[in-house]
Parts: C-alpha cells; structure tokens; sequence
C-alpha cells in the first residue's frame, strides 16, 4: 500500500537510517549512501584487516508504516516484497551483488531481508537475478551469513577471473 | 579511508535520528530531524516537533557518539563535550540538548541531557537519567511546545516588509 503525504519521504530517509545502523554493526563494514535514484540506496564496502578490499554490494532499502499481517499464534506472515520494473532493468545491469532490506515501522522497525541480485558462486560472472519476491526477518546471524556470502562469491570469482 | 572514529560518529547520528523519529503515535513519529552537516558548528541536528498545531517549534541538538561504555561507579556515557561547544549551544535562544548515544551493537542506546545553560563548563561524562525512549519523547515533546507557547512573533517590527505583497 502506497504511504501518504509527506511521511513517505521521512519513511524512505528512516529507513536508510535503521539499515545504516543494522549494517554498521559489523565494524567491517563501511556504508555509503548514494544521493541519485540508481536502485541502489547503499553502496557497502567490505574490509579486513581496518582497510578496504574493494569488495562492494548494494542494498535497496524498502519500509513500511501499515502493521504487517500477524498469524494467529502472534507470528508474523513473511512480507513478499517487490521492486518496480524500471528498478529491476536498472539492477540487472549491475555486477555487485544487491540486498533489499524492508522496515516494518509499526511493528518495532523489524527488519526483513532478501536478495535482489544474489550472489551465487556457482555463476561467478555476475550475481543473479532473484525473483522470489518473499522476505526473511533478518538478524544479526543472517547478516553474517550474508556477508559471508558475498566475500565467498568474490574469493571464488577472483579465481574463475584469474584462471 | 573512513577512520574508526568516523565510523561511530555517522552511527551515532544515525541512531539518534532512528531513536527520536519512533513512531509513537497513531500518525507516526513525534519529531522530525534535519541533520544540519558537518560544517555547522556546536549543533548537530535541527529537531522539530510533529502535530504540534499551527506553529513549528523546534529545538537543537548536539550528539556525542561513543563505544567505550559508562562509568563504573555512576554508569554515566563516557562521552566528553568541551566547554567552548557547551555555551555556543546553550547560546542559542531555543532549547538545547546535548544527546549522547551508545553506539556499542548490544546496547544502541541514547541519552538527552539539557544544555539550556545550567552548566557552561567541560563535561566528561554525561547522566544516562534519561534514555531516549517513548515516555522521555513525550516529556521532550510537551518541554519543547510549552517553551514556545509562550512566544510570539508580533514583536518583530521587520524592515523587510513587502507592502505590495498580494
């Protein structure tokens, strides 16, 4: 559902804000916001060791101010959540692996998370398309995972580029 | 290259703005934050507040970020604010607010301390009496509005005026 007025604004910059902080967690993590309309709302640079790797992904950023739906034994129904087509042409161009992460702001600003263009070693070349549009809560095991998915992804592409 | 300490100020910030725009009310957050750039000095952020009638008031804020924790003895933040950025915010005639904010991942916390000129000297450490939280946004929110209740533009006798104005 469309947000109204000028909230929608300040959801959108909230939203940015909470994914800066969940990201900022991990100390190897360097987050930049990007000011234009490219699909990509943060660019993430990995590091090791206090310095950059050159290792970066993108993450879109998505939120919402209507409660999520609830089951009746309290628990959340997984949000599917979508991008635009203009976006989706805009990040199959791209070459770094893209997250989206989605804020439900009614309900403690719970994060949820998916893979745009998912990074998978299989297909080094470039991350693919991920079109199962249902989320997962994230946390902080699942941003670890995620991370550690994407260096994995690079390690293994940095070969296949080498060989 | 982002320095470490980079790092905990754009998180600091970041979690002040997240902590103060919770959205505690059926419309959405209390306050609006407007971060007013590195080069501004002694105030951080410009902070209006939400759904407080025909008027606009505001106030000013200055955030200390900090991972190192809190005091033993008083679990006060172990954040320092030097005495020059205590007057020249406590200079301006608004309500002012030193914020400090626990950047650590396990706490992520934010403490609101006035800095209207009850003290205008060094301050090493700052009280974590008041979290930021739905009742202190609250209690924040009717401090603010009840400051500016009692203020009125008619004073202003401006030369600016356009008499054409229609």
């Amino acid at each position: 559902m469309p947000e109204t007025g000028g909230i929608a604004s300040m959801i959108g910059y909230r939203a940015e804000q909470l994914a800066l902080v969940l990201l900022t967690r991990r100390d190897d993590l360097v987050v930049h916001q990007l000011p234009t309309d490219s699909g990509i709302d943060l660019l993430v640079a990995l590091r090791k060791d206090g310095k950059e790797t050159g290792r970066q992904f993108g993450v879109q950023v998505k939120a919402t101010a209507q409660p999520l739906t609830h089951q009746h034994n309290g628990g959340v129904i997984l949000p599917r959540v979508s991008v635009s087509q203009t976006t989706q042409q805009r990040l199959r161009d791209l070459t770094i692996p893209v997250a989206l992460f989605y804020f439900a702001m009614r309900d403690g600003d719970r994060a949820y998370f998916r893979w745009l263009l998912e990074p998978d070693p299989a297909v080094p070349a470039a991350p693919r398309w991920n079109s199962n549009e249902r989320a997962v809560e994230m946390t902080s095991d699942l941003l670890d995972k995620i991370v550690e998915q994407i260096d994995h992804w690079y390690d293994v592409r940095q070969v296949r580029l080498a060989a | 290259m982002t320095s470490a300490k980079d790092v905990i100020g754009t998180r600091g910030e970041a979690l002040f703005e997240v902590l103060m725009t919770v959205f505690d009310t059926t419309t959405g957050p209390r306050f609006r934050v407007r971060h007013l750039g590195e080069k501004w000095p002694d105030v951080d952020f410009l902070v209006e507040l939400v759904d407080a009638g025909t008027e606009k008031p505001f106030f000013l804020v200055q955030v200390k970020a900090t991972n190192r924790g809190y005091t033993i003895r008083d679990k006060r933040l172990k954040v320092a604010v030097e005495a020059n950025k205590v007057r020249g915010l406590a200079a301006y005639p608004a309500p002012t607010y030193i914020v400090g904010i626990d950047v650590d991942p396990k706490a992520e916390r934010g403490y609101i301390v006035s800095a209207n000129g009850e003290h205008l000297t060094r301050v090493s450490s700052l009280s974590t009496r008041m979290p930021i939280n739905a009742t202190n946004r609250q209690l924040l929110w009717d401090e603010v509005r009840g400051f500016w209740s009692g203020f009125s533009k008619a004073g202003l006798a401006s030369r600016f005026i356009d008499a054409d104005w229609r």
